[in-house]
């Protein structure tokens, strides 16, 4: 094989394994959510949900490599308690994740209406998992981040379980396998911006042009198994 | 020997209030601002503090505080206190990061923070540009004009990057513009602490002292555009090295663990 082709299914490869072994994890913690929804008896109030913390908690620590948070978004109107309910949590360098406050209150300025969030809406009108992103996260994380984003379907709507990835710790994988500075190899998301380069030139976070597309001399899916989930693709670029 | 801090030199430790990283105590933010002032040249070794109600007053910190803070430094060998009439702390040693601590912390930081910081960088560098196209006296361009000599003649590297650096901060001084200057100063004090790779030799053919011309003659010639156009040019060849290096090291398989 030739050593391009190599280094592209060996970087394709090495992003999709991190990135299933985070989203099949996910799901477990999702199928634990739909579970006590179903077990539930009557309508499932925020109580039945109370072992998300500790699942989330270890979830968190075992990805701290690729991962900085994670949380629910419950379905619109499905507690009774509240109309909108988001918990998440932040990584810590050293002991248990922190819960992070969101703006709930749609008079507030700072309202984090998170049901017109992508992250929120692709999962629960497809009722599939998808990577989201990135994007910037403002009210939430503020930084250029993905979302992977597992739905947890019950009787009362469907939850929406994620965990944010930082392009940061995502270079990192891109960059350790790839080993190679020529010619230009650009991870891409699904909405044309950039994951990861290894040149300097292709800013991480920033669009590819048309102009800059045109120059694309070979593209691979990074998970051609599962590509609506993970829609990246390893676009190399001439010149 | 000892010399009284210059007005200016303390201007320029004042507008570093506020770079100092998220959960410091006032103290450590003290401390903080005057090892900045110290690695990035604007204090350097001989110089006197003003008495510490004077300093205090100055920072808008009680003298206990400052106390604290200058406790911190002299632990770390920077400065010496001495008592009496003479007395009063004068900076006793440069910091020099070592070449593993700044590749480790360019490693550590992304290309995306790069970019980001780059993306500052080039918007206060051209803005401060452009500004003092039509602000800068003639004793200001000469200074300008100095630096560029100085920071191409300097062989020393880490020197050398200090130069850069005040070159930068003086072009927002130039443009007569406090709140610019204060911004430039922080964004520098940030690029001084990350690898800038292989000491070039000295010399006029080195594109980095060009790219210094073009701005200094742009604001000579009160070329606005001109002016803007090189800096932020300037800027991003900059940042565009610093991702390269980045990415080079990144690549780097980790040795053994």
């Amino acid at each position: 094989m030739e050593p391009l082709t190599e280094a592209l299914e060996r970087t394709a490869g090495a992003i999709s394994s991190s990135i299933d072994g985070v989203f099949a994890d996910l799901e477990k913690i999702g199928a634990a959510v739909t579970a006590a929804a179903n077990a539930a008896p009557g309508i499932p109030r925020r109580g039945e949900f109370l072992f998300l913390k500790q699942d989330l908690a270890n979830f968190i620590r075992l990805h701290s490599a690729l991962i900085v948070g994670a949380g629910i978004a419950y379905a619109p109107g499905s507690l009774p308690e509240a109309p909108h309910w988001l918990e998440w949590w932040r990584g810590q360098p050293k002991g248990e994740p922190k819960f992070v406050t969101h703006d709930l209150n749609p008079e507030s300025l700072n309202y984090y209406d998170y049901t017109t969030r992508e992250w929120f809406k692709l999962p629960s009108t497809t009722g599939r998992p998808v990577a989201v992103g990135p994007y910037v996260d403002f009210g939430g994380i503020n930084s250029s981040i993905i979302t992977l984003c597992v739905p947890a379907p019950t009787a009362q709507g469907i939850h929406v379980l994620g965990c944010d990835l930082t392009l940061a710790n995502l270079e990192g994988v891109f960059l350790r396998a790839l080993q190679l500075r020529d010619p230009a190899v650009v991870l891409l998301g699904p909405n044309g911006r950039v994951i990861a380069s290894n040149n300097a030139r292709i800013a991480t976070g920033t669009l590819l042009l048309d102009k800059d597309l045109q120059r694309a001399t070979s593209s691979t899916d990074v998970s051609p198994e599962v590509p609506a989930r993970l829609p990246w693709k390893l676009i190399t670029l001439d010149g | 020997m000892s010399v009284a801090l210059s007005t200016r030199a303390l201007d320029l430790l004042l507008l570093l209030r506020g770079s100092e990283p998220e959960g410091l105590g006032r103290a450590e933010q003290v401390s903080y601002q005057l090892e900045t002032a110290i690695l990035m040249g604007i204090l350097t070794e001989g110089d006197r503090l003003p008495t510490e109600s004077v300093l205090a007053a100055e920072l808008g910190i009680s003298p206990i505080t400052l106390r604290q803070s200058l406790a911190a430094l002299r632990t770390k060998g920077l400065i010496e206190t001495s008592r009496g009439r003479s007395g009063g702390s004068v900076i006793r040693r440069q910091i020099e990061l070592t070449d593993t601590q700044l590749q480790h912390k360019l490693k550590e930081t992304s290309t995306e923070a790069l970019r980001d910081l780059g993306d500052l960088g080039a918007a206060i560098a051209s803005m401060s540009a452009r500004l003092a196209a039509d602000r800068a006296d003639p004793q200001n361009v000469e200074h300008l004009q100095g630096l560029v000599q100085l920071h191409r003649d300097t062989i020393d590297d880490r020197a050398r990057r200090r130069m850069d650096s005040r070159f930068h901060v003086a072009i927002s001084i130039a443009a007569q513009s406090s709140r610019l200057t204060s911004a430039a100063l922080q964004l520098e004090a940030e690029l001084m602490t990350l690898w800038w790779g292989v000491p070039v030799l000295p010399g006029s053919g080195d594109s980095l002292v060009e790219q210094h011309l073009a701005i200094v003659e742009a604001i000579r010639a009160r070329d606005a555009d001109a002016a803007a156009r090189a800096a932020e040019h300037h800027s991003r060849s900059e940042m565009e090295f610093l991702i390269e290096q980045h990415l080079r090291l990144s690549m780097k398989p980790d040795k053994g663990a």
